[in-house]
């Protein structure tokens, strides 16, 4: 798709259109069903928060949850290769040929 | 057509921009290339940095027609509906130094623009970027 060409830069009007008042947030659209809405609604009822604050919070904990749940491994590859992934505090390493040289020992 | 101090007026500065699933899906559909996709972040990194507005002059029928008519081309391609409907256009470095042009439209609550779509500049794109501030 080549539609960049349909766009023809007019005039320059940066000063009316900068905001002063950038926030660094953006308005997100999704699609909820009316049990969830009700839920998140209630959640905010009883905690005093605004539904956004109820859905920023569920989503970092969301992320929270997700990088826990990712294992490191560390694989030990002789040659001097060394491959690892994951979050460090879930460390699982695994040693492939460690035992015959020293110099390979798991990280 | 009012000019563009009305339509600020009317629906105030680029302050924040919305998303919704629909724009990702359409970002996904459009980049032919991993390397040609643009995210959302991206977008937002723009709106962040040093972003430069202008006027979409293919915003209007009368623009579009015009333009192809003065270069010879048949005029049977249609416009994408988007670039009929986007009055500004905000184009800006990203931080891994790419240009993006992002085409807005108010999205409704005051001081909200919705991108229409969103592409890596073209060289017009650039040099008007580059050009630096004009004498409004």
């Amino acid at each position: 798709m080549n539609d960049e060409h349909d766009y023809v830069l007019g005039q320059d009007v940066t000063k009316a259109a900068e905001s002063k008042n950038r926030s660094g947030s953006v308005m997100l659209s999704v699609r909820l069903s009316a049990d969830e809405l009700a839920a998140i609604e209630a959640m905010a009822d009883a905690s005093g928060k605004t539904l956004s604050q109820v859905v920023r919070e569920a989503v970092r904990n969301c992320l929270q949850v997700a990088e826990k749940a990712q294992p490191v491994m560390t694989i030990s590859v002789s040659g001097g290769m060394t491959m690892r992934t994951g979050a460090p505090r879930q460390a699982i390493t695994v040693g492939y040929g460690v035992a015959r040289n020293p110099d390979l020992a798991p990280v | 057509m009012f000019g563009f101090a009305e339509l600020f007026e009317m629906f105030g500065s680029v302050a924040e921009l919305a998303f919704s699933d629909g724009f990702r899906e359409h970002l996904l559909e459009r980049a032919t290339f991993d390397k040609h996709r643009v995210t959302l972040a991206e977008i937002l990194q723009v709106h962040q940095g040093k972003p430069r507005y202008f006027l979409n002059e293919g915003s209007t029928p009368s623009a579009s027609s015009r333009s192809s008519t003065e270069q010879g081309r048949p005029t049977e391609k249609a416009q994408p509906a988007e670039s009929c409907r986007a009055p500004i256009v905000m184009v800006g470095p990203m931080d891994a130094g790419r240009m993006l042009t992002v085409p807005l439209v108010p999205a409704g609550p005051y001081g909200v623009w919705r991108p229409v779509t969103a592409f890596q500049s073209n060289t017009h794109h650039k040099t008007r970027y580059l050009e630096g501030p004009s004498d409004e």
